[in-house]
């Protein structure tokens, strides 16, 4: 399976549109080719960092699926129109490293990512691999996902999509930030006062509401 | 309520031969200043070789300080300067400068160990 993941920002002027959007994007999204699932929801309003105001998070049969999808002319008609003049931030991504959950977490986290570009390859995968300590020692995470983009859109590049479900926010702003895995360990590399640190402070951090699982 | 643990940030810097009192002069000028409006708490500083400075060799210089609880921690670490900006920048730029006068330098998190059983 392949993700496709965006942000939207709406112009100060448009903000009031951010209704209609949603209902036009999610009707929009369903006229695509290739599409397993489709979720457009507004982004929640706690803990979260330069996501803006809409998340759409699309799973393809396959990338060459996605692709497709952005040259069919359901997306030259009814995508382009709905959030044209919105900033768009995008990335795609096989889910190759992943623990979906059945158990209906309410909660889905997105933190989207990148590393300086001259940042050493050994760093980059022991921060990976330190992540994936995360979910064995905080049980809130109830499924998670940590894939390397294959393409990236937006004003940053963005490398790694680090994903979870939980089953409130407490859960991300409570266990996930207090664990000393995650303050003793794995912010090394996000922390500029640590030789390990790698990863571009442009972060995005996009939380959404939902009704089924995500991760699959 | 259980009282915050106290988290320890230990930073350890390897100077060049010769760099050490440099070294120690550039972190007592430019970060502990910053590190306590942080809320950070120094509580010991030390060094390597003890009591001598050998011209020859390189010097480790060590700084211990104390945060309280997690919430004591990300406070420092998300520290914001007066206009609400990231104080990234500012924490790299210093750790930048201090290179040139340094071979290697690590930052650890600490508590106290578990007691024993």
């Amino acid at each position: 399976m392949f993700v496709s993941l965006r942000t939207i920002t709406l112009p100060a002027d448009r903000l009031g549109t951010r209704e209609t959007v949603l209902v036009n994007l999610r009707a929009a999204a369903n006229r695509l080719p290739g599409v397993v699932s489709n979720l457009v929801a507004p982004v929640y309003h706690q803990a979260t960092i330069n996501a803006g105001h809409l998340v759409w998070r699309m799973v393809h049969e396959s990338e060459a699926a996605a692709n497709q999808a952005m040259l069919s002319p359901a997306w030259r008609d009814h995508i382009v129109p709905t959030i044209a003049g919105a900033e768009v931030t995008g990335v795609g991504y096989r889910m190759t490293q992943k623990s979906p959950s059945a158990e209906g977490a309410k909660i889905w986290r997105g933190l989207l990512f990148s590393c300086f570009p001259p940042a050493d390859p050994a760093l980059v995968s022991e921060l990976e691999q330190r992540t994936l300590l995360l979910p064995k020692y905080v049980p809130e995470i109830r499924a998670w996902g940590l894939n390397r983009a294959a393409w990236s859109e937006g004003r940053k590049p963005i490398h790694f999509v680090w994903e979870q479900e939980y089953d409130d926010i407490a859960g991300l702003t409570g266990p996930y930030m207090e664990t000393p895995v995650h303050w003793g360990i794995v912010d090394a590399y996000f922390d500029a006062d640590c030789p390990e640190y790698i990863v571009d402070p442009h972060l995005v951090q996009v939380v959404a509401a939902i009704a089924e699982p995500v991760i699959r | 309520m259980a009282e915050p643990r106290r988290i320890l940030i230990l930073d350890e810097v390897e100077a060049r031969p010769g760099m050490a009192s440099a070294v120690r002069e550039a972190y007592r000028a430019d970060y502990v200043p910053a590190a306590k409006a942080r809320g950070m708490k120094l509580e010991a500083a030390w060094q390597h070789p003890p009591a001598i400075e050998i011209a020859e060799l390189p010097a480790t210089l060590f700084w211990l300080w104390s945060v309280e609880g997690e919430a004591g921690w990300w406070k420092q670490r998300l520290s914001r300067k007066p206009d609400g900006t990231d104080e990234r920048e500012e924490k790299l730029a210093f750790w930048q400068s201090l290179a040139p006068l340094t071979l290697s330098r690590k930052r650890r998190m600490l508590t106290d160990q578990a007691a024993e059983h």
